[in-house]
């Protein structure tokens, strides 16, 4: 797929996964929208791979784990999940699907919801594989908010002094947080010098722009590259909806009338 | 004697030759025994620097790649500080064996920081894991065979000073000293079982003692063994919250057969900042011999006392 075809069909998978949300009446939309272009690239552009069965797929952790849901679709029309758990979610019918994803749910990796962990365990299972000569890549997003987690800061040690390059971090910066924006609460920039302090080569994209998240992912996917590398993505809550577009009451689905929830699908049908 | 700790690593480190998927992390704590594994299996000795909570995650992460996974810290630092990520190992039903090091007031003189007092508790609080107590090398060895054999997620409490052993190994419980009666048992685990079997030495002998190892889950023959008795007095070396008793009491609440009355003997509920050795803290916060014969006497009256 190249870039175009990868955006007209997230497009699609968006509108698909919020008629979702408006028939469960649940998630956390403001999150799922910032992050979900690059999910959409990392899939359809290739760049994990994951095959139905395999024992040897690349590990993929939504450490911000409200947005988990965003790789079910995905998961669908990988084989990886069957297509019937995901039509009776919110159907009234059996489903193995949540908001926060769990191991439970085939294709998910780790249970997440708490923050503040999926590194080090994305760090423990490069390490497995270091140890039985595996080069899987495992692919991190973490939000902004789990680097006020000291853990985050401790994962972030250990995979840079043991060189574990194969974990892919994803860093999703929305600057919402729920009582305000993080320069005004407690800062975290400058975000690049930080991660380059730890060790950590960098690079800083728009995280809706298709072009430099195609870029983005594939300066995480070289091969043979000395320091482990952070993806830092400036991304918009709620991005494609007009009314959620950086606000941090997009972080719950919550409340949205009825009317909110037509337009909410309008935007996303444009 | 061996101290437990080096017992429990011995015995890893004999699996560990012909198992590769054995890995032992370290969040800086060390052990002659550990020495000789890290020295000679380094590719599967992990050091972690003192950062107990990413010990955890990074445990997680190996254990589901297929790892069975050593983590060892200090008793009051790795329960506590990384309590949420023993909730997420569990949850996810990972192999891992935390090993928690110098339970009890095993630090002493180190004060209340490092004393873990109350973190059994915490340890049994943690939906889906096992809690063992080591009381004697022998115990540490079977409680490490046992999880090499069967791993799951696990918390063994190693006590820190080297001690007698107080009978043949075992990792679920063991009748320390069988009394002649079935009347009355006095029922302990770790440091406080070594305390029973000094406090009882030859005398009393119509009491029995119970060691427990394995206290979570409890093993259901144990309970239906010690509901034998007409009374019991359980002694353990936490806070009254934390301790044995309690969890015992708790369990006999829940539990459809008759159970024996049960009186509890803990330390105090509050911080301790002497400098008077274990056994004389101990002894002043409610766990000394005169206590226990006391309570021997108030429990089981004239009849075991004067026996």
């Amino acid at each position: 797929m190249d870039i175009n075809q990868i955006q007209t069909e997230g497009r699609k998978i968006r509108l698909e996964l919020f008629q979702k949300f408006a028939l469960i009446k649940e998630g956390h939309p403001g999150s799922v929208l910032s992050i979900f272009d690059i999910v959409n690239t990392l899939y359809l552009g290739g760049f994990i791979d994951v095959q139905v069965g395999s024992d040897k797929n690349d590990s993929f952790i939504m450490s911000k784990g409200h947005a988990a849901s965003v790789q079910y679709p995905y998961l669908v029309r990988l084989g990886v999940l069957d297509a019937e758990e995901w039509s009776a979610w919110g159907e009234g019918r059996q489903s193995c699907l949540r908001i926060f994803g769990n191991r439970m749910i085939p294709g998910i990796d780790v249970t997440s919801g708490s923050l503040g962990h999926g590194l080090g365990i994305a760090a423990g299972m490069a390490l497995a594989d270091r140890f039985d000569n595996l080069s899987r890549k495992h692919f991190v997003v973490i939000s902004e908010g789990e680097l006020y987690e000291g853990s985050t800061w401790e994962a972030l040690l250990f995979i840079a002094h043991n060189k574990l390059n194969q974990v892919k971090i994803i860093l999703d910066v929305n600057r919402n947080m729920i009582l305000g924006r993080p320069e005004d609460l407690l800062g975290l920039e400058p975000l690049g010098a930080k991660f380059a302090s730890f060790g950590f080569d960098t690079k800083r994209i728009c995280g809706h722009s298709y072009q430099e998240i195609y870029a983005g992912l594939q300066f995480l996917n070289e091969k043979d590259f000395t320091l482990p590398r952070v993806l830092i993505a400036d991304t918009i809550k709620g991005k494609g909806v007009s009314f959620l577009e950086d606000t941090a009451e997009s972080h719950y689905w919550g409340g949205f009338t009825d009317d909110q929830i037509k337009k909410m699908l309008e935007d996303l049908a444009l | 004697m061996i101290a437990q700790r080096d017992a429990f690593i011995d015995v890893i480190y004999d699996a560990a030759q012909s198992d590769p998927n054995l890995i032992f992390l370290s969040a800086d704590f060390g052990a002659p025994a550990l020495d000789r594994f890290r020295n000679d299996l380094p590719e599967q000795f992990v050091h972690l620097g003192i950062s107990e909570q990413n010990m955890m995650d990074v445990a997680i992460g190996l254990s589901l790649r297929g790892k069975k996974v050593f983590a060892y810290a200090m008793a009051p630092f790795v329960t506590f500080r990384a309590a949420e990520q023993h909730k997420i190992a569990a949850m996810m039903g990972a192999n891992i064996c935390v090993i928690v090091a110098g339970v009890g007031l095993g630090y002493a003189n180190a004060g209340p920081t490092h004393y873990a007092t109350e973190e059994f508790l915490m340890l049994n609080s943690i939906i889906g894991g096992s809690v063992y107590t080591a009381s004697d090398a022998a115990v540490a060895k079977e409680i490490a065979k046992s999880f090499i054999n069967t791993p799951s997620f696990c918390f063994v409490r190693l006590d820190r000073e080297v001690g007698p052993e107080l009978g043949s190994g075992d990792s679920i419980f063991r009748v320390i000293r069988q009394g002649l009666g079935q009347r009355f048992c006095v029922v302990s685990q770790g440091y406080a079982s070594r305390l029973v079997n000094e406090w009882l030495d030859d005398d009393f002998p119509e009491l029995t003692h119970v060691d427990v190892i394995k206290a979570k889950p409890l093993d259901e023959p144990l309970i239906q063994y010690l509901q034998t008795f007409e009374k019991l007095l359980v002694i353990d070396e936490q806070v009254p919250n934390s301790s044995l008793g309690t969890l015992l009491a708790g369990i006999f609440a829940h539990d459809p057969n008759d159970s024996p009355s049960l009186k509890s003997m803990a330390l105090t509920d509050c911080y301790m900042y002497e400098n008077t050795g274990r056994r004389a803290i101990a002894e002043k916060y409610g766990l000394g011999r005169d206590i226990f014969l006391a309570n021997l006497k108030s429990v089981f009256g004239g009849e075991v006392v004067n026996s």
